[in-house]
């Protein structure tokens, strides 16, 4: 897994993202040590889930998102409020 | 407060077809996008096929930013280390210059200047966030704080449409939405050429089956650019919901596989990219309009059974586009006068193709998801064995490959309780035909 998160950071600096100050993903922490499956961890493939295991905590950026949505449709306790960043902000892909 | 005639949501290809249509028509339109340009939000597999562009735009090669014609295509099966290739070459499809591959984040802005050009007002960097609705009627778009009222708001704001959910008009299947993750290398076009045997300026799709995707959709792409390669993978999102499917890690696969790292070694990434796409079809028709609101594009569901998205997106912003010509001389923008959007979209053959779809992704749904992956790879595999067979010569009995063809296919329909016996049966058949054959092969050398 952190080999993953490696990998996905380095793919990362290669993507413009114009970040906001302002979060576009609320994500209800509180919930998710209840969730068994927690795919959000796997399935964001930009690596911006995480779990925290000392603190028992999911550990959540916004920042690096690419705006796939994926997180906003798998989530199975309904704990990810998803919207797009404010125009102008967000991920800015020169060669889509 | 101001009010214009038609608000168009989104400046991707359905959206800026729709303005542009409009803006000829002399229908006073806003055409709203959320990036800093056209296309930077934007992400595709992007093989251009032209003929709807064509009739917007007949000139359009001399000033579209296009990557390489492609008159070349294959069907590649891959096994986890082999591979078969159906390739194909269409000489017709050369001529009449069908399919370019391009950019998103270059085509789109290209395309919505051409609506702007035409008349329409574009404004960037503008999120739709709610509809106004007055008596359950749209009546306009909030931006923030600001409003702007409009007779009608075309929704071409994409698979996570805001006009759409705010209508009421989409609610989320995702069995048949597809998360594509996708990378653009770099590669010298000397070098591309080479590897892919073209001739200059030419360039090839290769639509990839099986491995590494057997258990998830079966389907992933390569195909070239001027200088670089886009290559993606795509899961269903329920797979990925259900068994935490990693797209990333399946891309790595894809590059490691021996056929596929042949064309992309020396590449450097240039960039990376990931994007939901539906298979079309998700939509009754009833939910493409409402009171004072049209859905096309993505937002609509108009994507096609092999997730060609773009040219039924723009035809389907010029149909809404007809739509509204038609709601502006009537001076009525209720459901009844969209409901003629239908009319125009039947004189298209969208609306087969978005049943085609539905009847795909149902198919899909409810089995064939299961079995079609995996068969790829078992064509493979046996094809591998029987080859081995057939070449050894030495086998008067040849190995039963058809016997185990069918082990394997009731394998992917059964429930799972039942599967791992009858993998436990393909395997001992494997062996022990290998071990008589070992045998019968030592005999007939005695």
């Amino acid at each position: 897994m952190k080999e993953r998160k490696k990998d996905i950071e380095d793919k990362l600096t290669k993507v413009t993202i114009n970040e906001d100050k302002e979060a576009h993903i609320v994500v209800k922490k509180e919930l998710c040590p209840e969730c068994e499956g927690k795919p959000c961890i796997p399935a964001c493939p930009a690596a911006n889930y995480d779990w925290e295991e000392t603190e028992d905590q999911l550990i959540f950026n916004y920042e690096g998102c690419l705006e796939c949505g994926t997180c906003r449709f798998i989530c199975p306790l309904d704990a990810i409020e998803w919207s797009y960043p404010r125009g102008g902000y967000g991920v800015a892909y020169l060669w889509g | 407060m101001d009010k214009v005639q038609c608000v168009v949501v989104g400046a991707g290809p359905a959206g800026s077809a729709c303005a542009l249509s409009l803006a000829r028509k002399g229908i006073e339109t806003v055409l709203l996008e959320r990036g800093a340009h056209a296309g930077e939000k934007n992400v595709a597999s992007f093989v251009l096929f032209t003929p709807v562009l064509r009739q917007l735009i007949p000139d359009f090669e001399a000033e579209a930013p296009l990557e390489r014609l492609v008159d070349d295509q294959s069907f590649i099966y891959m096994g986890e280390k082999d591979f078969f290739q159906i390739r194909m070459r269409f000489q017709n499809h050369a001529d009449k210059k069908m399919a370019y591959t391009a950019y998103r984040s270059k085509f789109d802005a290209w395309f919505a200047e051409k609506a702007r050009e035409a008349g329409a007002e574009l404004l960037t960097n503008v999120l739709v966030t709610d509809l106004l609705m007055e008596d359950g009627r749209v009546v306009g778009v909030k931006v923030g704080e600001e409003e702007l009222l409009a007779d009608v708001v075309v929704g071409a704001d994409g698979i996570h449409t805001v006009v759409g959910r705010q209508a009421g008009l989409v609610s989320d299947d995702i069995r048949t939405y597809l998360l594509g993750v996708k990378e653009i290398l770099d590669l010298d076009p000397e070098v591309i050429d080479e590897r892919f045997q073209l001739e200059k300026g030419k360039g090839v799709v290769y639509e990839t089956f099986g491995y590494p995707m057997d258990d998830v959709t079966g389907a992933s792409t390569l195909y070239t650019n001027k200088d670089s390669l886009s290559i993606a993978v795509f899961g269903w999102i329920d797979a990925i919901k259900e068994r935490g499917i990693d797209l990333h890690d399946r891309l790595q696969q894809l590059k490691e596989h021996p056929f596929i790292h042949s064309l992309v070694t020396g590449s450097k990434l240039r960039e990376y990219q990931a994007h939901i796409i539906s298979n079309g079809g998700r939509m009754d028709l009833s939910d493409l309009y409402s009171d004072g609101v049209l859905l096309c594009g993505e937002a609509g569901g108009f994507n096609d059974y092999l997730y060609i998205g773009v040219p039924p997106g723009m035809l389907s912003g010029m149909m809404a586009a007809n739509t509204v010509e038609y709601a502006v001389k009537k001076g009525d923008y209720s459901a009844e006068t969209m409901e003629e959007y239908i009319s125009f979209l039947e004189k298209t053959s969208l609306l087969r193709l978005l049943d085609n779809s539905r009847r795909a992704s149902d198919y899909l749904v409810k089995g064939g998801r299961r079995t079609l992956p995996a068969h790829i790879r078992n064509v493979v595999e046996i094809i591998d064995k029987s080859m081995e067979d057939e070449v050894t010569y030495l086998n008067p009995e040849p190995y039963p490959a058809g016997l185990e063809f069918y082990f394997r296919i009731i394998e992917n329909w059964v429930p799972g309780l039942l599967r791992k016996p009858i993998k436990v049966v393909i395997k001992a058949l494997s062996l022990l035909s290998s071990a008589l054959n070992r045998r019968k092969i030592r005999k007939a050398l005695q």
